[in-house]
């Protein structure tokens, strides 16, 4: 007999919108599904489709407006924001289209704030971090601003910056978004190999099909609603 | 140092111009108020070891009536009491190279140990020169390096006007080290000193060492002849010291003001920094910073930020508090009593104080910012729109607490509180609700600029109003510290200028007489009296119509000691004074039959006297009580004076003596004639004199006013300095932050030409703004200034004199300061390639 993986994620009946300019405008409309612990889900939908809002949702950078976003046995929606903001420094590495990384910090330094925020010292995370780098190729440039690195390489810190700190949850927003298509691919290898040999689960936001096929199963979202899902 | 906090720091490292106008703002405020601090510190030290000097193991003095002591009474005390501890003193000034020095003559064989400083003065071969030769001094080592004399060189000194030779014969500190508490004196014997006084026969006091011997003081008291006053060493030292209070009160509030406007530079600093942040700051909230750690952060930036600044602030205090310590005395000088500072006292405490008043301000002012990075959105919803949009729903709250800050500023104002605090306290609220309500207003004037750049059809002019309205949250608080600036300036200068207006009419009023002669006041408590028939004398002088008599005394009252001018003015048709609530021209025609007072304005508002109130005052027929009859205008002391007609004098002093007269003049009679008989008969005279014309005294006022006014001035130019590094600072932050909107605008097809010009329209803009915003501020500040603090502070009450020059000048600077602080941003936008601005982004 095989146990069937736990859902790390669950999202049950999740509405979310914002108000412009008076009006109510609705993003995300009765959203349904669950993320199984280890797994890489792909969500693609069309701009404007509601992807990035329902990743901040389950990053829990935002509340619902309704539903509930289940990590495990906790309910994200009812958490106030410094739980949130504690809770997300424990679990969750996020990884953006256009690095988001500190400008005033080294690639170093920006590697090992995750540990430092999660009260690890500097000197415990040096080595995991220098570890890191000298697998992505990068431990030659550890003292280098992010400004003076490619795109490709900031890339790269900002995987191991997302998942020095052991997250359970690695959310990808766009990652290829901003570089070229060989320098996508070579990032991608990269957030692929170090997710499964971790066994982190991974969210994948993207509009190419092409990038979606590389996760386990793909959630399509159209005009805020569940279009549909499929396994790859 | 954490990560978060690396992170943070660095930013300013990167952006070291914005760093070092903020740390330069801080630094400036702090600085005006360390260096007032210091400065009243050093004249408190000076006055404490000159009085310490002076006083000694005294715990009493006796003080006599109009002609000070007879020198009889000291022979009684001794004899009659067998109080041995006791000592005569005479006291006056001297003019040594441009240098007062108090001139103290003291009885060697008096002294012994009583006071400590005196001793090596009492004893060796000095004294006993001082005793036996004529003219002879001694002068503290520290003057006499000062003054480049050496014992055995004669000292020309000028006394009442009067050239002298004496010869310094050794230092008061005899083969002692040099002391500082001697500094400024003069020591000589008592008996040469009544002489060059013009003295002889008299003392000005005698101290006494009675400490709680309750018979003793029995014993003295019953002694004493009417007129004569024991009182407390102590006490007449806090007197003294608490007639300067006020004047301090009014340079710190003036520093403080500095400090505020310095303030606004922070909060705009950090405003900035924050605003800069934004990506870096959602980054960090996205990792798992959290809003307490961001708030801690921020405030724990500004806090360096204070300190850095702080302790710049010191170093530049410690060496404007030299600058101001001259300032200072020179206006003690003029309006008090005569201080020499020598010594210039670094006090630690201050210097503590001031680096923490740095680091408070800091972070008080960088709050705001602090709680707006600690509500930073980790997905970055709100965009610069967003921002801005949340800026201006603040921009009614704001105001309606902008109105509440102005009302409790108009209650403070107007409600008559005790003491001086609540006054500045309403100013400052002045300031504070005007700055707050300054942004709807501005709001107000760009809608109007708009309209006006639509209808003129220029396209630069109004994308620059547009732009200031795009960025109301940064480019308002520019202008709000550069209104505050302004209109503290206007606001100072006009009630200099009322000041100035006022003691231009009150000298008009009150020298009446063309040539005014009197003894110079040699001594700070008594002027000796004029030689006797002067006035009948120069009565005679061809030319001359009428003269008129004044006898200034120190007298003892149920309010303390206080100056008494009798006089006897020979025409009543036009009022020597201009009276408070009541018809001069009546008061003045009874004014010889008058069984009243007048005082003046001063001295009412410091003692709290209203018309009808009883003053007792200690005359030479025993204590006399006399109503209030009237109360006139007077800005010659803000110690207040009490003026009697002569007729009443003479009843209660049985005093003939005259201590000034007033020459009226035919009107054909030709001044400098009169003025030359006038010397030719004063020549065989004895007695020292002052001469002076009714233009002479009036621009010597004048100018003692001038100078006065001198450390105000400084005060508020350093004000307007620190809130023009404050829109520097804020111009370039705007400059930094729309870099990429200039590039696009570059890339569109703005030459760099027309981007510096969009750029110093919008400076121009603002300081036109800040200018216009000014105007209605700063008249409310003079008023308060003139009716409130200056009333309160030194019972003065001045007509306030507004005028359009001052007041479009002050536009005029707004605009150039502006300018000129948009310069420097405008070049940068000039020369920064659009390319760059694109890329940055």
């Amino acid at each position: 007999m095989t146990i069937a993986p736990v859902p790390i994620l669950s999202l049950q009946n999740v509405s979310h919108g914002y108000r412009e300019a008076g009006m109510w405008r609705e993003v995300l409309c009765g959203v349904d599904f669950e993320v199984k612990s280890g797994e890489q889900l792909a969500l693609v939908g069309q701009s404007g489709s509601g992807k990035s809002t329902l990743m901040h949702l389950m990053g829990a950078l935002d509340t619902p407006k309704s539903g509930r976003i289940l990590f495990e046995e906790t309910d994200l929606a009812v958490m106030g924001e410094p739980q949130r903001t504690l809770w997300r420094r424990q679990h969750v590495g996020f990884i953006y289209q256009f690095f988001n990384l500190i400008p005033t910090l080294t690639v170093i330094e920006n590697v090992l704030l995750p540990l430092e925020l999660n009260g690890t010292p500097e000197s415990v995370g040096r080595p995991a971090a220098l570890d890191l780098l000298n697998e992505v190729g990068l431990v030659d440039r550890a003292d280098s601003y992010p400004d003076r690195l490619s795109g490709g390489e900031q890339q790269r810190v900002a995987i191991i910056r997302a998942l020095i700190h052991q997250p359970c949850l690695v959310l990808a927003d766009e990652p290829t978004g901003n570089l070229d298509a060989g320098t996508g691919e070579q990032v991608l290898d990269l957030l692929d190999r170090l997710v499964r040999a971790n066994g982190h689960t991974l969210i994948l936001v993207t509009h190419s099909a092409e990038v979606a096929r590389r996760a386990d199963r793909i959630v399509r979202l159209a005009d805020g609603r569940l279009a549909a899902e499929a396994r790859t | 140092m954490s990560l978060l906090g690396r992170a943070n720091r660095r930013h300013f490292i990167r952006h070291p111009l914005q760093l070092l106008l903020a740390v330069l703002g801080v630094a400036l405020g702090v600085a005006m108020v360390v260096s007032i601090d210091l400065a009243a510190k050093s004249t408190h030290r000076a006055f404490a070891l000159s009085m310490e000097a002076l006083t000694g193991r005294y715990t009493h003095h006796l003080t006599g009536g109009p002609e000070g002591l007879p020198e009889s009474l000291f022979t009684r005390l001794r004899v009659e009491s067998g109080l041995r501890e006791s000592a005569p003193a005479v006291e006056g000034y001297v003019s040594l190279n441009d240098s007062t020095l108090r001139l103290v003559g003291f009885d060697v064989f008096s002294e012994r140990n009583l006071r400590s400083r005196f001793v090596n003065a009492a004893r060796g071969d000095e004294a006993l020169r001082l005793l036996t030769e004529p003219n002879t001094v001694l002068l503290s080592a520290v003057s006499a390096r000062r003054l480049g004399v050496s014992p055995g060189d004669e000292l020309n000194v000028v006394i009442d006007s009067q050239p002298h030779r004496l010869k310094l014969v050794g230092y008061a500190e005899g083969s002692a080290r040099p002391d500082p508490a001697l500094e400024g004196v003069m020591l000589g014997d008592i008996a040469t000193a009544q002489e060059l006084l013009g003295r002889i026969g008299w003392l000005d006091r005698i101290d006494l060492v009675l400490a709680a011997d309750r018979e003793m003081e029995a014993k003295v008291r019953a002694l004493l002849p009417e007129g004569v006053e024991l009182s407390s060493a102590a006490g007449r030292q806090s007197a003294t010291q608490n007639m300067t209070a006020a004047f301090e009160l009014n340079l710190r509030a003036m520093s403080l003001l500095a400090l505020l406007v310095g303030s606004f530079l922070i909060y705009n600093t950090m405003a900035f920094s924050v605003l800069q942040r934004r990506e870096l700051l959602a980054s960090l909230r996205v990792l798992g910073a959290t809003s307490r750690q961001l708030l801690g952060e921020i405030l724990m930036e500004a806090a360096l930020l204070g300190f850095l600044g702080g302790l710049l602030g010191l170093g530049f205090g410690v060496l404007a508090a030299r600058a101001l310590l001259h300032m200072v005395t020179r206006t003690i000088n003029d309006i008090y009593f005569v201080l020499t500072v020598s010594e210039f006292m670094i006090d630690p405490w201050v210097l503590v104080c001031g680096a923490l008043l740095g680091v408070i301000v800091a972070v008080l002012a960088a709050l705001g910012p602090a709680i707006e990075a600690s509500l930073t959105s980790p997905i970055m919803t709100r965009a610069r729109s967003g921002v801005e949009g949340a800026a201006r729903t603040a921009i009614p709250w704001l105001a309606g607490t902008g109105m509440l800050s102005l009302l409790a500023a108009v209650t403070l104002l107007v409600v008559d509180l005790p003491g001086l605090v609540p006054a500045i306290a309403g100013v400052f609220l002045l300031l504070l609700g005007y700055g707050l309500l300054s942004p709807l207003l501005l709001l107000g004037g760009i809608s109007l600029a708009g309209r006006v750049s639509a209808l003129s059809g220029g396209w630069l002019l109004r994308l620059a109003v547009r732009g200031i309205g795009a960025t109301l949250s940064r480019s308002g608080l520019a202008i709000a510290a550069l209104t505050i600036a302004v209109a503290v300036s206007i606001g100072v200068g006009t009630m200099i200028e009322s000041f100035r207006g006022s003691i231009a009419e009150w000298l008009d009023q009150i020298l009446q007489a063309d040539i005014y002669i009197a003894t110079t006041g040699s001594t700070p408590r008594s002027s000796p009296p004029l030689p006797e028939g002067l006035a009948e004398r120069l009565a005679t002088i061809p030319g001359v119509e009428r003269i008129g008599t004044g006898r200034r005394v120190f007298v003892s009252t149920s309010q303390g000691e206080s100056e008494l001018l009798a006089l006897d003015p020979p025409y009543l048709d036009q009022p020597g004074f201009r009276f408070k609530d009541i018809d001069g021209k009546q008061l003045w025609a009874r004014f010889p039959d008058l069984r009243g007072i007048l005082i003046s304005e001063p001295y009412a508002q410091r003692h709290r006297l209203a018309l009808g109130d009883q003053v007792e005052i200690k005359t030479g027929s025993g204590p006399v009580s006399l109503p209030v009859a009237g109360i006139f205008f007077d800005y010659r002391s803000d110690q207040g004076l009490i003026v009697i007609h002569r007729r009443l004098y003479d009843e209660l002093w049985h005093d003939a003596a005259h201590t000034s007269l007033g020459m009226y003049l035919k009107p054909e009679a030709d001044i400098n004639a009169v003025r030359a008989e006038l010397d030719r008969r004063l020549t065989d005279s004895r007695q020292p004199l002052s001469v002076r014309s009714n233009r002479e005294i009036r621009d010597v006022s004048l100018e003692t006013f001038e100078r006065t006014f001198a450390i105000t001035q400084v005060l508020r130019l350093l004000a307007v300095g620190v809130a023009f590094i404050g829109i520097f600072s804020a111009l370039m932050a705007l400059q930094y932050e729309r870099r990429r909107e200039m590039a696009v605008l570059r890339a569109t097809g703005l030459t760099p030409v027309q981007t510096g010009g969009l750029v110093l329209l919008q400076t121009g803009f603002m300081g036109l703004m800040a200018g216009l915003l000014a105007i209605p501020l700063g008249l409310a500040v003079a008023m308060a200034l003139v009716h409130v603090i200056n009333l309160r502070s030194f019972g003065w009450t001045m007509d306030l004199s507004v005028s359009l020059p001052p007041l479009l000048a002050a536009v005029v600077v707004s605009i150039l300061a502006a300018l000129l602080a948009g310069a420097y941003p405008a070049r940068q936008a000039m020369r920064t390639p659009p390319a760059t601005g694109l890329r940055e982004e």
